[in-house]
């Protein structure tokens, strides 16, 4: 199969699946106890306001029809008014949105890179003290949550080594450069403005570890075990006897085949990320969707709820046909295999 | 080649990841080099304070805390409150009231400027009172049926029309906040409210159009509001004021503390843990405010729902309710309530009958009942809201004491958004519902009114559905009587006889408590708080001293 059919199979696939997300999650917010208007509103509100609200949210209407009315909103890109912020909810995840990718990304990058090469060093130092720590280092990263290593490096790196900034995205007095994409860092960037291109840095760094070392963890781990395994495999002793050094064989031979493992968890870790930084958001005040998120399931704010679970599943979507493509790359039996069946 | 791309690779990745090692958070610039004396007094003075989110600009929409905080310092009111209950001028110089109390009449100060260098005026009172009932969200209701008409007599004088005497009208203007007419106006967007579109809602979302000590730097929504001074005030700034104002919108115990210590917050949110507050209290320069707020815990009782349609049922449960391990040991450092109103609102009855842990009494009361022998074919079902999870203690300890006297409690824990949806009706309405309650304007009334007047039944207020016909007109009695001693008289009649029918246990009066940079921020409003929200955390009376706060950061 070619690859541009091979996405356009799973574009569609997708449509299917985000339909039904956003059924679901539709019906549960709206089975779910509460009078959203009543509580944004306060209990003194009179109840002709309740009801006004009511109405311009369609609350008054049937469940078909106000899926209806909201998903024909969606298509045109308005997503209704958000109860908690009370302003477009679009207007809300252009705002909050790239914050939390700007997260992720860089948590991302810290995860794969460090998680890869811890990876590395396990396996070529294998049963050595320096595989042992890795390991330990590993299983502690898999069993802690991330607010807890959130807290732990406000007080270590806030407070302590008083190293980095624990709150908010840039520093007091620090101008923000104008939106381009919404992440700060890409955006001094373009428009060359370095001073709050580091301040953004240093802001990142702690809420990027903390998010990462989950991810981290399980990357060595996994790169750890794919790469034992394939370093039995007998092209490896081939490489060996023909006196490839051992540096070229370990970081050309090995490590690309035993990333595939790697890169298909690399996908979910990261749209994984999204969602699982409501904590970290939170110790660190950093204003992305996540947080948003959980606040708005707290007020049932519906439209805000539906917003965030539509994106957050188009992200896990859009994230599993990339990891599809690249793993397709990195394995090129995967793509004789699709070849040769296309050709059957 | 092969080399060089990974050597290449990894310098890319060291430097977007650990160049930030070398940089440092920098103090208000990102600094590598570590401060100085010089460098800490540079720049403008900062008042941080975390609060909880979020926060509504628009003095249309908002009335929580928070909300209540940024509009009373972006913007102004006709009347002022002070510590003691009473108000003085502020944009009213004076006023005075018709012999009928009808009309009052406002004359505002000259040259009082709103931020955008405009002049407020009359016309700026009477567009900010009909917008506010018009969108009728935020402190709309306090006014609803109330004032009749509102007018601009000329350019400084305004006149309120009242369909009937309402004792504490002038003490509900603390909730009129003035915003700019024309500024508003020329930022209306398509809205539901005819040729005023949205009446400037989408605009004040994000934007302030005050005369208030502080405008708006900066507001994101989500997380921060930044006022900054605004050197054209008309009344007083404290010389020592800060020149930002943030209010930071998190209440995270760990970002707290360590903010406190850093010196990066000079006033905590009220709301941090009893540990949380004992280890702010142990930082070098940091002490704890702490004041009655006005508002109480209060165990509302279903009075419809037997067995605690029987007042002697309810009694005994008060008798029985262990007021002392809750102020010693749950909730240390308040006071047990002395009937329904706080001992800070003026109007307090301080003779109401109370209620002590006494199981003997509660014996007593239980034998009178007309339940006496049938405890246990009406077990009470007592519901406290699951996102605080102090008040499963509260839960616990009333379960714990009611089965020494033979009656059943079961405790369920209860989302917030349930409490809400149960409150509506008689039947859904659990036996005992425990919740906060604070006054919406300074003095009884407001509590009295919106616990027991019959017409706020149904509401997470108001779950005892007492509807006594005697109780609702005694409150229209007093709202009605617009002499302040009168007025008062009335309340204590009302407190007396609430006390007498027992439809609530009446827990403790709540205690406002922040943790504060006593060493280099002077918070007077803290020494002598005003019992209305929002009005006790003024930038422009506070002082911070940039030089004491050197001191620390250089100790």
């Amino acid at each position: 199969m070619k690859l541009s059919t091979f996405i356009l199979r799973r574009l569609a696939l997708a449509v299917g699946v985000l339909l039904g997300l956003s059924i679901l999650i539709f019906v549960i917010s709206r089975v779910v106890p509460g009078d959203p208007v009543r509580l944004a509103l306060g209990a003194r509100a009179p109840q002709e306001v309740v009801d006004k609200i009511s109405a311009e949210m369609h609350l008054d209407k049937s469940y078909p029809v106000q899926y209806a009315m909201w998903l024909k909103g969606v298509v045109q890109g308005d997503f209704g008014t958000s109860l908690y912020t009370r302003r477009s909810v679009s207007q809300d995840i252009r705002a909050f949105l790239p914050a939390t990718l700007e997260l992720a990304i860089y948590s991302g990058i810290i995860m794969t890179f460090f998680g890869i090469l811890l990876g590395v060093l396990s396996v070529q130092k294998k049963n050595s003290w320096v595989d042992n720590i890795v390991r330990v280092i590993s299983y502690l990263g898999v069993v802690t949550p991330a607010f807890i290593f959130a807290i732990i490096f406000v007080l270590l790196f806030g407070f302590y080594l008083d190293a980095f900034p624990i709150s908010g995205r840039l520093a007091p007095g620090i101008t923000a450069p104008p939106f381009i994409t919404g992440m700060i860092t890409i955006d001094s960037l373009l428009t060359g403005n370095f001073r709050a291109y580091f301040s953004a840095l240093t802001h990142l760094f702690l809420p990027a570890l903390s998010l990462a070392m989950a991810g981290l963890s399980q990357q060595a781990r996994i790169a750890r075990s794919s790469m034992s395994d394939n370093l039995q495999k007998d092209y490896i002793l081939a490489h060996r006897a023909y006196g490839i050094q051992e540096r070229k064989i370990m970081f050309k031979y090995l490590l690309k085949p035993s990333l595939i493992p790697t890169v298909s968890i690399l996908g979910l870790d990261f749209a994984a990320l999204l969602s699982n930084a409501f904590l970290v958001e939170l110790v660190f005040n950093w204003p992305g969707i996540s947080r948003y998120g959980v606040n708005a399931i707290l007020r049932k704010d519906l439209n805000a709820v539906a917003a965030v679970v539509m994106i957050l599943g188009v992200t896990f979507v859009v994230v599993n046909i990339v990891v599809d493509v690249v793993v397709a790359y990195l394995d090129p039996r995967i793509r004789m295999r699709r070849d040769r069946s296309s050709a059957l | 080649m092969y080399r060089m791309k990974w050597v290449l690779v990894s310098l890319v990745l060291v430097v977007l990841i650990a160049f930030p090692l070398g940089c440092g958070p920098g103090e208000y610039e990102d600094d590598a080099a570590p401060p100085t004396d010089e460098t800490l007094l540079d720049g403008p003075v900062y008042l941080r304070k975390t609060f909880s989110w979020p926060t509504q600009i628009d003095p249309a929409i908002g009335s929580d805390f928070s909300s209540s905080t940024a509009m009373t310092n972006l913007y102004d009111t006709l009347i002022y409150p002070t510590s003691d209950g009473a108000f003085e001028p502020h944009l009213a110089e004076s006023w005075d009231i018709s012999e009928d109390n009808l009309t009052y009449h406002f004359y505002l100060a000259e040259g009082v400027m709103f931020h955008d260098g405009t002049e407020l005026t009359a016309e700026d009172v009477v567009f900010s009172f009909e917008r506010l009932q018009a969108i009728g969200e935020g402190f709309a209701y306090i006014f609803k049926g109330r004032v009749s008409q509102v007018i601009a007599i000329d350019d400084y004088t305004v006149e309120f029309t009242l369909p009937q005497p309402f004792g504490p009208f002038l003490s509900t203007l603390t909730r009129l906040y003035i915003v700019n007419k024309d500024l508003v106006l020329a930022n209306i967007q398509d809205g539901a409210h005819g040729e005023f579109g949205d009446y400037g809602t989408g605009f004040l979302n994000d934007n302030d159009a005050g005369s208030g000590a502080y405008k708006v730097k900066e507001f994101d929504v989500a997380t921060l509001l930044v006022m900054e001074k605004f050197d054209d005030y008309f009344a007083f700034i404290d010389p020592m004021a800060p020149d930002i104002f943030e209010m930071i919108g998190t209440t995270e115990a760990a970002t707290v503390r360590t903010s406190m210590m850093r010196r990066d917050l000079e006033i905590s949110d009220q709301w941090q843990t009893l540990e949380a507050f004992q280890s702010l209290d142990g930082i070098e320069g940091v002490d704890i405010a702490r004041w009655p707020d006005g508002g109480q815990l209060y165990l509302m009782m279903n009075t419809q729902k037997p067995p605690l349609d029987c007042v002697h049922a309810r009694r005994a449960l008060s008798y029985a309710f262990n007021y002392t391990s809750l102020v010693k040991d749950i909730y240390p450092g308040t006071e047990q309530a002395r009937g329904p109103v706080s001992s800070v609102l003026p109007g307090w009855n301080a003779n109401v009958f109370q209620f002590n842990y006494d199981l003997d009494k509660a014996q007593e009361e239980m034998a009178l009942s007309k339940y006496a022998g049938q405890w246990d074919q009406y077990p009470i079902e007592y519901a406290w809201t699951a996102e605080v999870a102090d008040l499963e203690k509260i839960a616990l300890m009333t379960q714990a004491e009611s089965q020494k006297i033979g009656l059943q409690v079961e405790i369920v824990s209860t989302p917030w958004m349930t409490m809400i949806d149960k409150a509506g009706s008689i039947e859904t309405t659990p036996h005992i519902m425990s919740i906060w309650v604070a006054p919406h304007y300074g003095e009884a009334g407001s509590i009295l009114e919106a616990k027991y007047h019959s017409s706020n039944s149904g509401t997470w207020e108001q779950t005892e559905w007492l509807l006594n016909d005697d109780i609702d007109a005694m409150l229209e009695q007093a709202m009605g009587t617009v002499d302040r001693e009168e007025r008062f008289a009335i309340y204590m009649d009302i407190q007396d006889m609430i006390v007498e029918l027992a439809p609530t246990i009446f827990a403790y009066d709540n205690m406002e408590r922040h943790a504060y940079q006593s060493y280099y921020v002077t918070w007077p409003q803290a020494a002598n708080p005003i019992p209305v929200m929002g009005y006790n955390v003024v930038a422009r009376f506070i002082q911070v001293d940039p030089v004491k706060r050197a001191e620390l950061l250089g100790n």
